[in-house]
């Protein structure tokens, strides 16, 4: 025992500096504010599994036997609207980017802490808002919302829904208000902007789509309300309004969206990469460099979701060869990491393995995205289980992989507390097996032509019967593999074993102060001297910033 | 452990209004401004959105448009043009009152911004009535009084749909509505400022609210130099040939 | 200021131009961009860029959908 010095939690921590409800809901401190995020997401992450559970269900066979079309139609839209805009879009960024931009850039806190609450606020309020529409009757119209069927035509809360939207909206544009400011102007002396880590990178392009797109989403639902409630004619064609006219407004802004989902995820495995194979990234600049890229061509190509909606063809061209232009930076990306793992020595904690899975995954969600771009191709494919799958592989296989890399990879510095690594090598298995299981058969549903947006299909097609129960059978196994971490992260949270400050050795920012950190983050501000993933001997390496550092304890 | 609260102590020095994880008063002044233009950009795409409705349904039906554009009270537009001018002028001379330290001065002009703004809304209101008076609020927005306009008093040529005519109206209120939703809002951020400015927070060394403040007005004024000759003026031309 | 009157389809082009100098004295001048640093103009021509992307492709598709009949 005299061996080692025990690592003991420093005593003031950003957890223990208040207590009780108030300090909580009143707090200006990025890192309780992001544990609150935390809260709210995992909420609408359970809602809206269970609606994917239930849908999964209705297509175990050919016939209706849960639900009316009607009841689906709202089922599968509600799944939609929840897991798109209440859990991916937030995700991430408000709840690992709300934590890590600061303590990576060596700042004290977001700069406008008070805006950080009260966009936690605001998406709360949006959500329940989104709830209320939900309990009171719902909504019908896919998470889409397309016009002329959501303004004129559908029974259900579209008012109110796109009400909580609108709102949740705003939540969105203030935290990406909030990070581009702190990336500007609150770097730590040192810290140049090609040290930032790649985790900022991906941020800041996040950012950017989220202030420039997002406003478009909030000004289009606006309308839609508008013609629900007065007719006013802007979207109806009796009055020589022009439907296909959502459409380019909702796409501006949901194409970007799916990068605004994706990219932050790939700021979580560009880090996790790199640390876990001990190795500064592989061309560090081009990955930086990819995901303002991405934020710039990602909106150029909305467009390829309305190849069949009467677009002009020519227009259907221009978007179909920027989308093939936009799957560029994603494959540098891709490439970058590969080339990081070469002879690289990598450990297969936890957080690396999500890594992993991530990088297989999107490339097949992002290549699958080439044969829709195609417009001869998507003819076929729109509207089938194959863009469910596609876009299934890049939101879940790539979004909630990264999503639960990051949460168990910064889990020691969040709580303080270590997971227990066999339970998370045993999930994160069980996740991606899940995963493929439910949706890969969707490729080849979709394929044979299989639509969305169905709760029935003939009985007389045994295949298709074979690969619904597949992909329901994988998604049971999925809801097992997440239910797993949610108990073990919560256990861990009393009776983890205590986390040093630095657990995995690394050189980021984030692991030279205590863990959990202090309500300021660092005891000083730190002065950085030395690039991003720079893997020297750890003699040679400067303590950045005071602490006092640990023996490393082998695990 | 006692070192560890002990640390943001170096800069308490400085200036009464900095916030605490901000390092000194230069890097405070860079957020906030850096903030609000941020901000700005999300209020451009916001009417972006609309400007570009515009466009589409103005190249569709240019007849239409320009037989509604003529309608509108192109005087009354156009006073408030200059209102609004004249008051980003006050609000920039608030701005450089306060940074030179001119209390009295400053205050003066931002009273004057107000009284500016709220002269803005009140034509605007009148605008409004008058197009309740002649039914011109489009679709069912105001119940009891759905959109109905006598065709002899817009001059609407026979054969013109009248929908088209409702969709510029629907366009008109849409983006004078939320620029005037912007004008009180700014309104209200100015009289704040003005309540601060009067009991003395501002100096040469703070007045980062009353720049920020500014930025937002002049923002709001650019959206009405646009909506100006977009709804008001852009008809005229055709009127002529229809008849 | 507000008087003007070009006859024919010049007005628009006229009109515009003048919205267009006003707007950019504004922003020069009582926005205090001229004199402020680089990143502002880069915010500035951020917006105006994303907004011609939003016109520009959209109209992409109104501009051309007459030109190939749709059966
Ligand atoms: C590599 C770049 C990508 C390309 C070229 C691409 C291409 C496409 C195309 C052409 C469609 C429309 C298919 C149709 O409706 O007929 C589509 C749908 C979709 N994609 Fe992708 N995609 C890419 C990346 C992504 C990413 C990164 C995400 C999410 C994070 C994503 C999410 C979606 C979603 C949600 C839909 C369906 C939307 C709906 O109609 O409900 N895609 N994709
Ligand atoms: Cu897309």
């Amino acid at each position: 025992m005299e061996e080692f010095e025990v690592p003991r939690p420093p005593r003031t921590n950003y957890l223990n500096a208040e207590y009780g409800v108030k300090s909580w809901l009143l707090t200006k401190d990025h890192k309780r504010i992001a544990l609150l995020y935390l809260g709210g997401i995992s909420f609408f992450f359970f809602i809206g599994s269970l609606y994917a559970m239930a849908i999964r269900l209705e297509l175990l066979t050919p016939q209706a036997d849960l639900t009316q079309s009607s009841t689906y139609n709202k089922m599968f839209t509600q799944h939609g609207i929840i897991m798109v805009f209440f859990f991916l879009i937030p995700s991430i960024p408000a709840t690992l980017g709300n934590f890590l931009v600061p303590m990576m850039i060596g700042a004290k806190d977001l700069a406008f802490p008070r805006i950080n609450l009260l966009s936690w606020y605001i998406y709360m309020l949006g959500g329940i808002l989104t709830i209320y529409a939900l309990l009171a009757g719902g909504v019908d119209t896919g998470w889409t919302f397309y016009t002329p069927y959501s303004t004129t035509f559908s029974n259900s809360y579209v008012i109110a829904t796109g009400l909580g939207i609108f709102i949740a909206g705003f939540s969105s544009i203030l935290t990406g208000l909030n990070f581009i400011v702190t990336i500007h102007t609150m770097r730590a002396p040192g810290m140049t902007w090609f040290r930032l880590p790649l985790f900022i990178w991906a941020h800041y392009a996040t950012s950017l789509i989220m202030i420039l797109g997002t406003p478009v989403i909030a000004i289009t639902i606006l309308l839609v309300a508008f013609e629900r409630l007065a007719h006013i004619g802007i979207f109806d064609p009796a009055a020589g309004g022009d439907p296909v006219l959502f459409q380019h407004l909702f796409w501006f802004y949901s194409h970007p969206a799916v990068y605004i989902m994706v990219l932050p995820a790939m700021g979580v495995v560009s880090e996790l990469i790199a640390n876990f194979s001990r190795k500064n990234i592989f061309g560090y600049k081009f990955v930086a460099f990819s995901s303002l890229a991405i934020a710039v061509f990602g909106f150029l190509v909305w467009g390829h979701h309305m190849f069949v909606a009467s677009q002009s063809i020519y227009a259907g061209m221009i978007f179909s060869i920027l989308s093939f232009a936009v799957a560029i930076p994603s494959a540098v990306k891709v490439f970058n990491w590969t080339a990081t793992l070469h002879k690289g020595s990598i450990s297969y904690d936890t957080p690396m393995l999500y890594g992993l899975g991530f990088i297989g995954l999107f490339t097949i969600g992002g290549l699958t995205g080439m044969f829709l771009a195609s417009l001869a191709t998507d003819v076929h494919l729109s509207d089938t289980y194959f863009i469910v799958a596609h876009f299934h592989y890049i939101m879940v296989g790539g979004t909630l992989l990264a999503y639960l890399g990051g949460l168990h990879y910064w889990w020691p510095k969040i709580s303080g507390r270590m997971y227990p690594e066999g339970w998370g090598r045993f999930s994160a298995l069980i996740v991606f097996v899940g995963f493929n299981l439910t949706f890969s058969p969707q490729f080849v549903l979709g394929y044979m032509g299989m639509p969305r947006r169905y709760h029935t299909y003939p009985a007389d097609l045994v295949s298709w019967q074979v690969l619904h129960v597949l992909s329901t059978a994988g998604a049971s196994i999925l809801g097992v593999g997440l239910l797993i971490p949610l108990i073990y992260l919560i256990w861990s949270m009393r009776y983890g074993r205590i986390a040093e400050a630095n657990p995995w050795h690394l050189p980021g920012l984030e692991w030279q102060t205590a863990s959990p950190p202090p309500t300021q983050n660092f005891y000083e501000t730190p002065i950085v001297t030395s690039e991003a993933y720079e893997f020297a001997p750890p003699e040679a390496k400067e303590v950045v910033g005071r602490f006092e550092r640990q023996r490393p304890v082998k695990i | 452990m006692a070192e560890d609260l002990a640390t943001t102590q170096e800069h308490a020095a400085t200036h009464s209004a900095l916030q605490h994880h901000f390092e000194n008063m230069e890097q405070q002044r860079e957020a906030g401004t850096l903030g609000m233009w941020v901000f700005l950009v999300t209020e451009i795409m916001f009417f972006g959105g609309m400007f570009l409705a515009y466009t589409l349904y103005r190249s569709k039906y240019p007849e239409a448009f320009a037989v509604a554009s003529n309608h509108l009270d192109i005087k009354l537009g156009g006073i408030n043009t200059a209102v609004l001018i004249v008051s980003s002028f006050t609000m920039a001379m608030a701005v450089f009152s306060t940074q030179v330290g001119k209390k009295r001065n400053s205050i003066i002009f931002l009273l004057m911004t107000m009284a500016l703004g709220l002269t803005f809304l009140g034509i605007k209101a009148i605008e409004y009535h008058d197009k309740y008076r002649d039914s011109l609020i489009p679709g069912t927005l105001i119940p009891g009084r759905p959109f109905n306009p006598s065709p002899h008093e817009l001059h609407l040529p026979p054969g013109m749909p009248i929908g088209n005519v409702e969709l510029f109206y629907w366009i008109y209120f849409a983006m004078t509505g939320m620029h005037a939703l912007h004008m009180i809002i700014g309104v209200g951020i100015l009289s704040v400022i003005t309540i601060l400015a009067v009991r003395g927070r501002f100096s040469p060394e703070y007045h980062a609210p009353v720049e920020i403040s500014g930025l937002y007005w002049h923002f709001v004024d650019i959206v009405w130099i646009f909506l100006f000759p977009l709804l008001y003026l852009l008809g005229r031309h055709l009127a002529g040939h229809l008849g | 200021m507000a008087f003007y009157n070009f006859p024919g389809p010049l007005n628009a082009v006229v009109a515009l131009t003048i919205a267009v100098i006003k707007a950019t004295l504004v922003i020069l001048y009582f926005m205090h961009v001229r004199y402020s640093p680089r990143l502002i103009a880069l915010v500035i021509g951020a917006a105006l860029f994303w907004m011609a992307i939003l016109f520009a492709l959209t109209i992409s598709d109104y501009s051309t959908r007459a030109w190939l009949p749709v059966s």
